[in-house]
C-alpha cells in the first residue's frame, strides 16, 4: 500500500453460487486521483461497487479505507466512514425537494444517538452548506423543486451533490453519463474535471471507453470478474487483452 | 345537535387516526402490514387501566402505558420483524397475525376474559353550553390526538430523523447508501407507532368504559382499510381517511339510524370510497 492510498482492494472475491462475479481483484485508489473501472457489459463493475459499499458481503478478500478495514460493515457505516456513491439508475428521493435531498445526506453523526431525533434539518448552517453543493453542481436554481420532476441530467447532478454532502474521502460514480445526450455528457465531463480540480478522489465505473479515457488518470479493466489490465489510459488503449475483451467476440459488445 | 354529532365523529376519527398511524409509518418504511399494532392498542388499554387502578393518577397511567407499549414495539421489531425482513412480504404478515393472536390470548390469561370497566376521573370537567355538552373524555381525546399528530408532523417535517424517515420510505437502499441506519429508523418508528396505539387504546377504554382482550379486533380491520384509503403509508392521508370515516359512521348512525351497526357502516363507506378511488385518497405520484 502506498502512503497516499485512500482505498485498497486486496484479493477481493464475490461469488454468487458458482458464478465468480469478482474473482480475486486487487487495486489501489490514490488520494486526489480519478480511477476508472471499465470493462464490457457483465464484467463485474457494478458488483465491485456494491461489494466495496457493503451492499454485498465479499466472499473473500479485504477492502481498506485508509488503514481501516471496511469489508463486512453495513452500507450506512461505510457511507459515514467516507465512501459515497451514486447509482447507475438515478434514484433521488423523488417526493422531497432538491434541497432536502442534500440536507438528508449531511452529517451522518446527526443520526446517531438520541440527539439525532430532535436535531433540526433546515438549520441555517445546513441550508448554506447544501446550497454551496448545489451551486457547485450548477443546480442551485432547482433548489425548491420536487426532485422527481428534474430531468435525468439534473437528477445525476443532484445525486453527486447528495453524495458530496457526506463529505466523502472517496466518491464512487456508477456510469454517471449513461443515457445522457452528447451535450449533457460533455457538461458532465466538465463537472467531473471540476471536482478533480478541487481535490476530490473519484472512482468511476464507465462502460464508454471514450469518456473513461478523457476523465480518468488511471484505469482498471475488468472482464468476467477478473482484472485484465491496469494503467494510464494511453497504455490501456493499446493493451491487446483489453482490445480483445472489447472487440474480440461479437457477443461482448453491447 | 349537528355540532354534537360532528364532535362525536371527530372523536371517533381521532382514535382511528392514532390507531392507524403506527401501522401507516411501518407500512411506509418496511412495506409490512403490522396487524399486531392493534394488539398494542389493547396492551396500552390494559396497562393504562391497571396503572390507574393501582395509582389513581391518570397522567401516570398514560405515561406508564405509553412507555411500556413503546418498549414492547421496540422489542417486536428487533426480534420479530427485522429477522424476517429479507423474506417475502407474506412472512412478516403472518408473523404479525400470529403476534396479534398471541397478544389477545396473553391478555385473556393474565387479565381474564371479562370486560373491565375503565372509569377514570379527569382533572378537568365537561364543557357545557345550552345546546352542547362536551364531556371530559372527548376533550382529552381531541386535544391529545392533536398534540401527538402535531408532534409527528414536527418530526417528519423539521428534523433530521424525519428526513431520514421520508428518505427510507421512498428508497431503502439509497437511504442506506446515504448513511441512514435503517434499523434505528425502524426502531424509532415502532416505538412511536406503538406508543400512539397505546394512547388510542386507553382513550377508547375510557370512552366506552370497557377494556377487554379482543378490543383490538375491529380497530385492526379498520386500520388496514384506513391505510389503503389513506394512500398506503401516507400519514396525512391516513389522518384524513380516519376523520372522514369517523364522521361518516357517526352521522349516518346518528341521523339516518341505519339498520346496520356503526362498524358495518364504516366498512360499507370504505368499500364505496375504494370503488370510486381505488388508489386511495392521497396516493403518491410515481
Amino acid at each position: 500500500m502506498t502512503a497516499n492510498s485512500i482505498l485498497s482492494v486486496r484479493n477481493l472475491q464475490k461469488h454468487f453460487g458458482g458464478l465468480k462475479a469478482i474473482d480475486t481483484v486487487s487495486f489501489e485508489v490514490n488520494k486526489g486521483e480519478t480511477l476508472g473501472v471499465i470493462g464490457p457489459n457483465g464484467a463485474g463493475k457494478t458488483t465491485l461497487f456494491n461489494t466495496i459499499c457493503g451492499v454485498y458481503e465479499p466472499t473473500a478478500g479485504e477492502v481498506l479505507l485508509g488503514t481501516q478495514a471496511i469489508h463486512g460493515l453495513k452500507p450506512h457505516q461505510i457511507a459515514r466512514l467516507g465512501v459515497a456513491r451514486t447509482f447507475q439508475i438515478s434514484h433521488p428521493f423523488r417526493d422531497m425537494t432538491v434541497l432536502d435531498n442534500v440536507i438528508m445526506a449531511m452529517g451522518g453523526s446527526h443520526y446517531t444517538g438520541l440527539k439525532g431525533i430532535f436535531s433540526i434539518s433546515r438549520t441555517h448552517d445546513n441550508i448554506s452548506k447544501a446550497e454551496a453543493l448545489l451551486a457547485k453542481l450548477h443546480i442551485l436554481a432547482q433548489r425548491d423543486k420536487r426532485a422527481g420532476d428534474l430531468s435525468l441530467g439534473y437528477m445525476r447532478r443532484l445525486e453527486i451533490a447528495r453524495a458530496l454532502a457526506l463529505e466523502p474521502k472517496l466518491l464512487l460514480l456508477d456510469e454517471p453519463c449513461a443515457g445522457l445526450s452528447h451535450d449533457a455528457t460533455q457538461e458532465f465531463i466538465d463537472i467531473i474535471s471540476q471536482l478533480k480540480a478541487t481535490g476530490t478522489t473519484i472512482m468511476l465505473v464507465e462502460h464508454n471507453m471514450a469518456i473513461a479515457m478523457t476523465v480518468c488518470d488511471r484505469l482498471v479493466v475488468l472482464n468476467y470478474g477478473v482484472k485484465i489490465a491496469e494503467g494510464p489510459p494511453a497504455a490501456i488503449k493499446n493493451n491487446t487483452l483489453v482490445i480483445e475483451a472489447y472487440l474480440g467476440r461479437d457477443d461482448d459488445i453491447a | 345537535m349537528i355540532v354534537q354529532q360532528l364532535l362525536n365523529g371527530l372523536v371517533i376519527g381521532s382514535v382511528y387516526a392514532l390507531t392507524a398511524m403506527g401501522a401507516t409509518l411501518v407500512y411506509g418504511i418496511l412495506r409490512i402490514l403490522d396487524l399486531a399494532n392493534a394488539g398494542a392498542y389493547a396492551i396500552g388499554a390494559y396497562a393504562g387501566l391497571f396503572l390507574y387502578l393501582s395509582t389513581g393518577n391518570i397522567l401516570l397511567s398514560f405515561a406508564g402505558a405509553i412507555a411500556l407499549t413503546g418498549f414492547f414495539g421496540f422489542v417486536v421489531q428487533r426480534y420479530l420483524y427485522i429477522p424476517v425482513l429479507d423474506r417475502p412480504p407474506i412472512v412478516p404478515l403472518i408473523a404479525s397475525i400470529g403476534l396479534f393472536i398471541f397478544i389477545q390470548d396473553l391478555l385473556r390469561l393474565v387479565a381474564g376474559p371479562r370486560i373491565r370497566e375503565f372509569q377514570a376521573s379527569l382533572p378537568f370537567g365537561a364543557i357545557k353550553t345550552e345546546t352542547l355538552t362536551i364531556n371530559p373524555t372527548w376533550i382529552l381525546i381531541i386535544v391529545l390526538t392533536a398534540a401527538l399528530l402535531a408532534f409527528l408532523w414536527y418530526l417528519l417535517a423539521y428534523t433530521k430523523i424525519g428526513l431520514a424517515w421520508r428518505a427510507t420510505a421512498q428508497d431503502l437502499e439509497i437511504a442506506k447508501a446515504m448513511g441512514v441506519n435503517i434499523n434505528q429508523v425502524v426502531a424509532y418508528n415502532f416505538l412511536l407507532g406503538y406508543a400512539f396505539a397505546a394512547t388510542a387504546g386507553i382513550m377508547v377504554g375510557m370512552l366506552y368504559n370497557s377494556v377487554f382482550p379482543t378490543m383490538g379486533d375491529v380497530p385492526a380491520y379498520k386500520m388496514l382499510a384506513l391505510i389503503v384509503l389513506g394512500g398506503l403509508g401516507n400519514p396525512v392521508g391516513t389522518v384524513a381517511a380516519a376523520v372522514m370515516i369517523g364522521l361518516i359512521e357517526t352521522l349516518i348512525a346518528g341521523y339516518i339510524g341505519f339498520f346496520l351497526p356503526r362498524d358495518a357502516i364504516a366498512f360499507v363507506a370504505l368499500i364505496i370510497i375504494l370503488l370510486i378511488k381505488p388508489e386511495g385518497l392521497m396516493s403518491r405520484k410515481a
